[in-house]
């Protein structure tokens, strides 16, 4: 809400600089920040226009000599109403403008302008930038600008929780500033005026007492429309209201002062003074002032002249029954309307007004009655306007103001200090609660009628350390008491696994987890989708990391790096079955890996790329650091992949790994030419693991015996499958068995390859024996000889 | 000659090519062959032992063995010493100024490092780790948390929606239900975790953002204690030097409810780092604690907000644009 300082000025005095103001609301808990303040504008001053003269180069721009007080100079200037001997608004060069514009010495269309004449948006007090500010003509030339129209024009933008709709008014936010410095709020209480001439009668016919629990209603006869007093133009334009007529601002001017939205009627549109509030039917249809249509349901409210619609009830009046310049007598409509029934409808409709706004948060419901009497006396005042009938308040549904018991104990334990009896009860006496004592330290409260949010003794609590300042409440330095402290972090081992993949040269990413529909699709998994997405390229969650982390690779290739590897630890969902039940939520583990291992260097000529191998190192690697195991791999397929092997560790399938499938890198739309390996690992399966307890175990003091065997074998076999063969013979001294080298040539045969497998042999409990080693060495050769119709190269 | 003659001819012969000893390795063997090989000098005169006199053979073989084993000794120092001058020579060669050898780094991610932090100084004081779900029912992101469904609060957090009455949860306020359904009061958690806001991207917002949400519950818990607990966060996070101030603010599910800013001497401004407040008593009789004898605190920061102003990142969108150019950095 934007917050004239000027008009704030009528209802409480304010003594400090609109910075020191702000900061006060924002400590009262309405954040505030300045919105125009003049004053410590610049090199901008009043002006006189000396002449005006045509651009010679453009229609449209004319060139004005201005004397700032000190010299006259030429200036190009845009705006259609510039005219001769007006006073006006001149930023000289140099000055520089709200927004951080500097005005320079410029050429526009070939002609030299020594500065600007300002309309009234440069400055920051309105939006209006229909033409230049023209100040009255007795105002005196070369003053800067800020002493002659801050004091009209400085304002503040205010944030108000919805907590608090009693602060969306300048009189609302002057009794708080009163209540904080103990300053008195003027105010001159409304008074009541006698209808005059022939009484007419309204009948008001509440339908739906739920949603209209209040409805009071007048009419005026006798309306001149015209043109607002200065005075009241000038206040609603510093709170960014553009006048209209007066009878239109005499309701947006009660508005801003005092909160209460008001409806004004043209009676023309309601023959019969029928007044009706009603549930719209479904389907029914109603043109707003906006001229938009909208169709309706049974939880929108309407008011109607009996039958048809008049209006959306505390949202928006309807076209027909609109004020304008022809109109004579008005029915002044001062409600009170349902918080839920309004947001219901204003949401349903995306209709957010000044209106909606105020009753969806809690309108007075007393404050219907100033608000009605406010209203009739400034449109008599300023539109000659005869109330011709009784204040017709039809109460259906009285709204229950809640008495409540305040205890000093429990604020005591609440706060934590001590707030002395004294100042609690000054404090609910600035609030406007009605109090007693009832017991010592207990009160009985009853709030006002404008504090709907305050219903029960932690609301009033609130209310007395809000006052109290929090910054006058300290700081204890008590932690905590006794705990059970049995897992203090699940996920602690997380770090664990990321600081072994930085290790060996993996950076981590953040992705975003909502992408398009069809990319989400691509590992196979059904999406869950949102119902209400930003854009289609962001409408689902997604069911693997590796469309985030192949567009990495992309958007890295393209600002130049070309070797990578990437991880990223996240949650995945999967919609394995019907609606919130069937969301499957995963944590998971991917890293892919991208163009160059090794780059070459002054010492040393070869490059080394990544590859199927890399990869499978690279998950040896994490396992072998957090757990102190090695993975094994079987192959498998997957919609990802074009090679792909599942991850096992200590007998459990943990993940998948391989070369990424090609359609999916193009099914993405990314430019990347070589292959990409990945590798995907459950998180949850992975922490289990981490969690379980390491023991050490015995190093062996005996020496190893090392032995090489060469089997030329067929191509098709693996050469783990040898590998499994001989570990599944079980034997106690074999402590490893690694292929070191794999050799095809036409020599060996027909689709045969030779592998050199290194087997390690050491006991537990003795030195071994060549003789020892070589029974053993000679049972593995038959086993393999007869199982792969290998045999043994020399 | 005598033998001694002969064995002081080949000891001074040998002395000789010592003082010239060769660098290259086939010469130094061929001096080795010379004098220690198999046909060489020192073996020669091992061979004509059996011309000897048996009572003068013992003190021969002795003479003998010792020339032998000192031409070793000699000859092996000097090999050694040619080394060590070869290694001498190639260290002087070594050109510092060459670049090393490049192997790959990695780095953890900023939001990652900042998370980690966060979590360590709540840990030190007597905080566990709690984590929950990303997509929730508007129960527990909502409702149980005094949100009702028809209420202007709901607009303080754009909200995506999926089917169900589900929602991605907006705040990882929602575990905090979660775990006071579970467990009985004390209870003394932070949650870390991804939160979504149907919000336009740009330099300022994204449509997901992590937070840390911490939930204390005990009895006479004070919001001068909650005050305690945030100014040492606060401290340990930004400097001891750091100005902070606690503000009136609404949260539905928290009364008092508070924003806390610190200062920024650059800006010359406050900054809003994070929310909080004593729960809200409605809360409480939601879940079915009993607020006469339970209360709490909670508060809930935003882990980009605090790495922005800790690594003076400007633009929030560079946390998932992953540019190793910029992760590389941390």
């Amino acid at each position: 809400m934007r917050l004239s300082i000027n008009w704030l000025q009528q209802y409480v005095d304010i003594k400090e600089s609109p910075q020191d103001l702000a900061d006060m609301l924002t400590m009262l808990g309405f954040e505030a920040e300045i919105a125009t303040d003049l004053s410590n504008l610049k090199n901008i001053v009043t002006a006189k226009v000396e002449s005006v003269e045509k651009h010679p180069n453009a229609d449209k721009l004319t060139i004005c000599k201005v004397d700032d007080g000190k010299e006259t100079v030429s200036v190009v200037c845009g705006a259609p109403n510039v005219m001769a001997g007006q006073k006006v608004v001149f930023a000289k060069v140099g000055a520089i403008l709200p927004g951080d514009f500097e005005i320079k010495k410029a050429k526009i269309r070939g002609e030299v302008s020594y500065g600007m004449i300002c309309a009234e948006d440069e400055l920051g007090i309105s939006e209006n930038h229909e033409g230049i500010m023209v100040l009255p003509e007795n105002t005196k030339i070369g003053l800067p600008i800020g002493d002659i129209l801050n004091e009209k024009y400085a304002a503040l933008e205010l944030d108000i929780t919805p907590n608090r709709p009693d602060a969306l008014s300048h009189y609302g936010i002057a009794r708080e500033i009163a209540l904080k410095t103990n300053r008195k709020l003027k105010f001159s209480k409304v008074k009541e005026i006698k209808p005059v001439g022939t009484i007419e009668k309204v009948t008001v016919d509440i339908s739906d007492p739920d949603g209209c629990p209040r409805y009071i209603a007048g009419v005026v006869d006798n309306i001149e429309i015209g043109a607002s007093p200065t005075w009241m133009k000038e206040l609603l334009e510093s709170a960014g209201q553009r006048s209209i007529n007066n009878v239109v601002d005499i309701s947006n001017f009660v508005l801003l002062e005092m909160g209460h939205p008001t409806h004004i009627f043209d009676i023309a549109q309601i023959p019969t003074n029928t007044i009706g509030v009603r549930q719209a039917t479904k389907g029914e249809k109603f043109v707003t002032l906006d001229e938009e249509e909208h169709i309706l349901d049974t939880y929108h409210l309407l008011i109607t002249d009996g039958e048809k619609p008049i209006a959306l009830a505390g949202i928006m009046g309807g076209l027909g029954s609109a004020v304008n310049e022809n109109t004579k007598k008005v029915l002044i409509e001062s409600a009170y309307f349902d918080p839920i029934t309004i947001r219901k409808g204003s949401k349903s409709l995306g209709m957010l007004t000044e209106s909606s706004r105020r009753f969806e948060r809690g309108a007075d419901s007393e404050g219907a009655v100033t608000a009605f009497w406010r209203i009739v006396s400034l449109l008599k005042e300023y539109a000659n306007g005869k109330l011709v009938s009784e204040m017709i308040d039809t109460y259906p549904k009285k709204i229950k103001i809640p008495k409540i018991q305040l205890r000093k104990s429990e604020l005591d334990i609440v706060v934590g200090c001590d707030i002395p009896n004294k100042f609690i009860e000054k404090a609910l006496t600035g609030l406007n609660i009605e109090w007693k004592n009832i017991n010592d330290g207990v009160w009985e409260c009853k709030p006002p009628s404008f504090r709907p949010d305050l219903e029960r003794e932690i609301d009033l609590i609130e209310e007395i350390i809000r006052v109290y300042g929090y910054d006058n409440v300290p700081v204890s330095s008590r932690y905590g008491s006794l705990f059970n402290y049995s897992n203090p972090d699940p996920k602690t081992n997380i770090s664990k696994i990321i600081s072994t993949l930085t290790g060996i040269g993996f950076h981590q990413c953040y992705n975003n987890s909502l992408l398009s529909k069809e990319d989400a699709k691509l590992s196979g998994e059904n999406s869950v989708k949102t119902i209400n997405p930003l854009s289609e390229k962001l409408s689902d969650l997604r069911t693997s990391l590796l469309p985030g982390l192949l567009t990495n690779i992309d958007f890295n290739i393209k600002n130049g790096n070309k070797n990578l590897q990437l991880f990223e630890i996240g949650q995945i969902h999967l919609q394995k079955g019907k609606g919130f039940k069937g969301i499957v939520e995963k944590s998971q583990l991917t890293g892919v890996v991208y163009g160059l291992s090794d780059k070459a260097s002054i010492h040393k000529k070869e490059t080394t790329e990544q590859s199927f191998f890399a990869l499978k190192g690279y998950v040896n690697d994490l396992f072998e650091s957090t757990l102190n195991t090695n993975a094994e791999y079987t192959e498998t397929n997957h919609i990802e992949y074009e090679k792909c092997f599942t991850i096992i560790v200590n007998g459990k399938d943990i993940g998948i790994g391989g070369i990424i499938d090609r359609t999916l890198i193009n099914k993405l739309n990314l430019d990347i030419e070589n292959n990409v390996f990945g590798f995907e690992i459950d998180i949850d399966i992975l922490l289990k693991l981490l969690a379980e307890p390491v023991f050490y175990k015995q190093i062996l003091k005996y020496p190893t015996v090392e032995r090489d065997l060469n089997f030329v074998i067929d191509e098709s076999i693996k050469a783990g499958e040898i590998v499994d063969k001989i570990l599944s013979m079980k034997i106690s001294q074999l402590k490893s068995i690694t292929p070191t080298n794999l050799f095809r040539h036409a020599s060996l045969g027909e689709n045969k390859k030779s592998i050199v497998y290194n087997l390690i042999f050491q006991d537990d409990t003795k030195t071994l024996e060549d003789k020892d080693v070589n029974s053993i060495i000679d049972g593995i050769i038959s086993i393999v000889k007869v199982n792969y119709n290998a045999k043994l190269r020399a | 000659m005598s033998l001694k003659d002969k064995i002081g001819a080949v000891r001074n012969d040998f002395r000789a090519a010592l003082d010239k000893f060769p660098t290259n390795p086939i010469k130094i063997d061929e001096l080795r062959v010379r004098f220690l090989g198999r046909k060489g000098e020192v073996a020669q005169l091992f061979s004509t032992m059996g011309s000897i006199f048996a009572e003068e053979r013992a003190e021969a073989g002795k003479l003998l063995n010792e020339l032998k084993n000192e031409l070793q000794s000699l000859f092996d120092s000097a090999v050694k010493s040619v080394g060590q001058n070869q290694r001498k020579k190639e260290t002087d060669r070594v050109d510092y100024t060459l670049p090393g050898i490049d192997k790959p780094v990695g780095s953890t991610h900023p939001i990652e490092q900042t998370l980690t932090e966060v979590k360590d100084i709540f840990k030190s004081i007597g905080f566990s780790i709690a984590y929950g779900p990303e997509i929730d029912d508007e129960y527990h992101n909502f409702e149980a948390l005094n949100i009702p469904k028809h209420h202007p609060a709901r607009d303080m957090q754009d909200t995506f929606f999926v089917e169900d009455n589900a929602v991605l949860r907006t705040h990882t306020s929602n575990v905090q239900i979660h775990l006071m359904e579970n467990e009985e009061p004390p209870i003394r958690y932070i949650v870390p975790g991804r939160v979504f806001r149907n919000e336009a991207i740009s330099y300022k917002s994204f449509c997901l953002f992590h937070q840390v949400e911490g939930l204390f519950v005990d009895k006479n818990v004070s919001f001068a204690e909650l005050k305690g607990t945030l100014d040492y966060f606060v401290r340990r996070m930004f400097g001891d030097d750091v100005k902070i101030r606690f503000r009136p603010s609404y949260f539905p599910f928290t009364e008092p409810s508070a924003e806390v800013d610190i200062w920024n001497s650059e800006r010359n401004q406050w900054m809003e780092i994070l929310g909080c407040g004593m729960v809200n008593p409605k809360v409480f009789e939601n879940i079915g604690y009993d607020p006469k004898i339970w209360h709490g605190y909670a508060f809930g920061m935003g882990i980009e907000r605090i790495a922005m102003l800790k690594y003076k990142i400007q633009d929030i969108r560079h946390f998932y644009r992953n540019d190793i150019r910029f992760l590389g950095q941390f």
